[in-house]
């Protein structure tokens, strides 16, 4: 067996183990260090990843590929992960809790996401989803003692294994139909098993595929239990999840929806459209009622998966490549924004959005960075998510479906309400007599500095980055 | 020489969000030097321009984001140059009116230089996405400089403002791209599409991407019904802001319709020329009554811009050079037009603290040259002949008049309606006794006055030889119609 494909999910779990073995010898006053040594173990991953060749062939019996799809997205997570342990360090630090158990679930989290990325196989696909899932349920409750984190892991488990088993109860399913347990032999074998006298039982599982992972999204009506769970967990790890629990959704959908532009993609279609234009809506109304902002955020975040299905919804190889820029845009405007409340989180815990009065002059730098981010989930130019909704709303166009585009431009009005909310509340509402300025540890502005730039740069210099989620879609379109 | 004009105010903002805590004195300055620096350019630009040879000249293009044939294409014509020349020049003023703020002075500028940023783009832009990218992002610090700075109901008016455009520019993005896709020309430059698009767009299409794409350039215009943000806007403003409010960014939706909607869409322009030509007209008389029936001296003015659009209306449906040149002469007269009147708004707003017209009066008593200049820039706005505002209208009406004798007649009586609530103005605010609790009022100040006179002189400028913008205007308005296939 070759393992040499899988150096960087190693070398990512390993530090991960090695984290917890050393916790209990490292006092509570150098745990810092775990979290360069976690940063320099998830950049050698990265590394690793650069240097592998990219040639789509399968390795490890057909279990794994190395498409530009499956470096990209491994790529993706390990920026994110960084950038979630740079943010994270003062949060968890300074609540008196252990960094060690922290990263290296994190570490383990980020292993299995990595690990969907890479799978071509429905098997290896579940066994990444579910590491991911269940440090996530553990990540999510990691603030034990407080019970709104109890609250949110508890949800979280609940309702992610009931997904997990619907997931595995449709894929056991398709491989009842066809034997397969590889992605595109199985969406192959789906496609003929539809003509003979199967057909309600592939649709029964394909409807248990989607579902499931729609859950896993946090798509409408799947969604009801991520503004609990993202309400609840500590800061960092709502970020993380938003992010990475997230996208490896999306790259399980894109894996099995998509590749080989999958003969059911037609089927897919309209019910992926539904399912988006239901999504945005349903976010954004009812983040306009918001007053908590990781609950609005969580709301948002719905809105966001909306955005994200249109390209999926079209099947198009530019649907494909405007969702993985979008998903992109996403993951630095979503880390910047927290970034910055974690950042402001470190000693005040206040959540509401009330407590941004007047951040403006508290804080120019946290504001205007918070500012930028909210910019970019409403679509504002100079920012990404202006050229990624330009992506979605060109691919949704070509597509054929015009009317999903114009879903995308309602709800990006109607988004203004809540997300220039905060900005108001930040720049124009008093500050309060007692706010001072807030301190910004060196990991802290770290992570605001690199989401900021990112979401500039994606929004003036896209080309780079288009071409690389062309490149990538064309990975899993093969 | 465009890119810098552009974004020298970027660049003042930058340096003023980063210079050390300096007195407003210091910050007011350089805020002041990076707003003059693109008039300067664009007097020089005006003097180089190559008049004789026309079309886009001081063309900068390049490849900005290939993978959607995306341009960074700036290039100025004759309209884009007068739109320029009004944005510098306004830009300036308002800068200097804005002297008196005193809240939160640096980032007020900040704002101030980005918008001014902006705008500048919008009358540059020759790709429709970059336009896009300048339309929106005049919106953010247009929200924080009412919304911050604004009077009492600013939030409201600012978040209204901020919907009702956005709501507009994305839904052009959507027609935009599905012109791109549609024509598969693979090109985003407005230049090259008015060539082909045309030829490429069925007339079902043309009608569809036309009405989208015109009812974004009409929010902002803004024409009636669209135009409700527009009085809360103009209104919890602060003076310098409705200042380049009225003078500058409505004409970003009227320029948006020359430069785009019907160079583009020359079938569903003649197709839909009756209704446009009956909505300016009901936008002249509607809005007319509107401000006759206002008690706020602010509101009066904000609803007179709203009339005086319908005549850029007017003239854009008559797709002839004639039409066209007259609203874009409405254009830029009305730019002076109306920063003189929201300057004087704010002239005596900041003496009287009350903008009720029924308790201010009597001003040419007790405040001469004030009283006078408000006269004068009422006569101005219904249209007095040797002023800016009579030219416009005139070639607009006798345009009008040979083809569409009906909407003429309205015009003309939407225009008596004008000459009525200016001349209420008047009455009310200027005329009559004085009143015992104005008696001790400052007189205009020399910086009121620095503001003010450069208008004055410009709407005298205009009245008396219109030639001098007609020369410049000429060729692109010809340019225009002939897109059109009008004469």
């Amino acid at each position: 067996m070759n393992f040499g494909a899988v150096w960087p999910e190693i070398v990512v779990s390993g530090v991960g183990t090695l984290l917890v073995a050393l916790d209990p010898f490292v006092s509570a006053a150098r745990q810092r260090w775990f979290g360069y040594v976690c940063l320099a173990g998830l950049l050698l991953a990265g590394l690793l990843t650069l240097g592998e060749p990219v040639g789509g062939g399968s390795v490890l019996g057909g279990m794994v590929t190395l498409d530009g799809f499956s470096m990209l997205f491994r790529l993706i997570f390990l920026a994110a992960a960084a950038l979630v342990v740079l943010l994270s360090l003062d949060f968890i630090l300074q609540r008196g809790k252990d960094l060690g158990e922290f990263l290296s679930l994190l570490c383990f989290a980020t292993t299995g996401a990595m690990v969907m990325a890479i799978s071509r196989d429905v098997v290896s696909l579940y066994v990444g989803l579910e590491l991911l899932s269940i440090s996530s349920y553990v990540l999510a409750a990691f603030l034990r003692d407080e019970s709104g984190s109890h609250e949110a892991g508890l949800k979280y488990l609940l309702n992610g294994a009931l997904a997990s088993a619907i997931l595995l109860f449709g894929l056991s399913l398709t491989y009842g139909l066809t034997g397969q347990t590889s992605i595109p032999a199985l969406t192959h074998g789906l496609a003929s098993a539809l003509h003979t006298g199967y057909a309600p039982v592939v649709w029964l599982a394909v409807g248990m595929v989607l579902a499931a992972l729609a859950f896993k999204i946090a798509a409408a009506p799947f969604h009801l239990w991520a503004p609990d769970a993202y309400e609840g967990a500590p800061t960092p790890v709502t970020g993380y999840l938003m992010v990475v629990a997230e996208t490896a959704g999306f790259v399980a959908l894109l894996r099995i929806v998509d590749t080989g532009m999958g003969p059911l993609a037609a089927h897919w279609g309209p019910w992926l459209a539904g399912l988006a234009i239901f999504t945005m809506t349903v976010g954004n109304v009812t983040a306009l009622w918001q007053r908590n902002i990781k609950r609005m955020l969580a709301y948002s975040s719905i809105a966001q998966v909306g955005y994200v299905l249109v390209g999926l919804a079209v099947a198009t190889p530019g649907g494909v490549s405007a969702a993985i820029f979008y998903l992109v845009a996403y993951l630095f405007t979503t880390l910047g924004a927290f970034a910055v409340i974690a950042a402001l989180s470190v000693r005040d815990p206040g959540d509401a959005i009330t407590d941004y009065a007047g951040l403006g002059r508290r804080s120019p730098a946290l504001a205007v960075v918070l500012t930028v981010c909210l910019a970019s989930y409403v679509g504002i130019p100079a920012t990404a998510g202006f050229m990624g909704k330009l992506a979605l709303i060109g691919a949704a166009v070509h597509g054929g479906m015009a009317w999903l585009a114009v879903g995308i431009a309602v709800n990006s009005a109607i988004s203004i309400g809540y997300y220039w909310t905060v900005a108001r509340t930040m720049w124009v509402d008093p500050a309060p007599a007692d706010g001072g300025a807030v301190a910004v540890s060196p990991a802290g502005a770290t992570s605001v500095a690199l989401t900021l730039v990112g979401v500039v740069f994606l929004g003036i210099l896209p080309q780079a980055f288009f071409w690389l989620s062309h490149w990538a879609g064309a990975g899993i379109l093969r | 020489m465009l890119s810098m004009m552009v974004f020298a105010p970027v660049l003042g903002a930058l340096l003023l969000g980063f210079m050390g805590g300096r007195s407003p004195q210091a910050l007011r300055s350089v805020a002041t030097v990076f707003m003059a620096l693109p008039l300067a350019i664009v007097v020089l630009l005006l003097a180089t321009y190559h008049y004789g040879a026309g079309g886009l000249q001081f063309v900068q293009r390049t490849a900005w984001v290939p993978a959607w044939h995306i341009q960074y294409f700036l290039g100025v014509d004759g309209l884009s140059l007068v739109m320029l020349l009004l944005t510098a020049a306004i830009g300036v003023v308002a800068t200097v009116a804005s002297y008196g703020i005193g809240d939160r002075v640096r980032e007020y500028f900040v704002w101030l230089l980005l918008l001014q940023t902006g705008i500048l783009g919008v009358f540059c832009a020759q790709d429709l996405i970059l336009f896009i990218f300048f339309f929106d992002v005049v919106l953010v610090p247009m929200y924080f400089l009412i919304a911050i700075w604004g009077g009492p109901r600013r939030q409201y008016a600012a978040l209204k403002f901020l919907i009702y455009t956005f709501t507009g520019s994305v839904l052009m993005l959507v027609a935009v791209l599905a012109l791109y896709f549609l024509t598969g020309r693979q090109t985003f430059a407005i230049p090259a599409l008015a060539r082909l698009a045309p030829h490429d767009l069925g007339r079902g299409l043309q009608l569809l991407l036309f009405a989208v794409i015109f009812i974004g350039f009409a929010i902002k215009l803004p024409m009636v019904p669209l135009h409700t943000w527009l009085p809360d806007a103009h209104v919890e403003a602060p003076t310098p802001v409705s200042v380049i409010l009225a003078a500058v960014l409505l004409k970003i939706g009227g320029y948006g319709m020359l430069r785009i909607a019907l160079p583009l869409f020359p079938q569903a322009v003649h197709a839909l020329a009756w209704p446009i030509g009956i909505l300016g007209v009901v936008n002249i008389i509607y809005a007319a009554l509107a401000a006759m029936s206002q008690h706020d001296f602010k509101k009066l003015v904000a609803y007179s811009s709203v009339s005086h659009m319908g005549f850029v209306l007017l003239g854009l449906a008559l797709a002839t050079p004639l039409g066209i040149d007259g609203a874009i002469f409405v254009m830029f007269s009305h730019g002076l037009i109306s920063a003189m009147l929201f300057l004087m708004v704010g002239v005596f707003y900041d003496r009287c603290h009350t903008r009720e017209l029924s308790r201010l009066g009597g001003m040419y008593r007790t405040l001469p040259l004030a009283g006078t200049l408000l006269a004068f820039a009422a006569l101005a706005n219904l249209g007095l002949p040797t002023l800016s505002g009579f030219v416009g209208e005139f070639f607009t009406l006798s345009g009008v008049f040979a083809t569409y004798r009906v909407l003429a007649f309205w015009a003309a009586f939407g225009l008596i309606l004008v000459a009525a609530f200016n001349l209420i103005l008047m009455q009310r605010v200027v005329m009559g006794p004085p009143r015992t609790e104005w008696e001790s009022l400052a007189p205009v100040s020399a910086r009121e006055l620095i503001t003010l006179v450069p208008l004055l002189g410009g709407v005298v400028l205009l009245g008396i030889a219109p030639a001098v913008l007609m020369n410049v205007i000429n060729g692109p308005a010809a340019a225009i119609a002939a897109s059109l296939g009008g004469r």
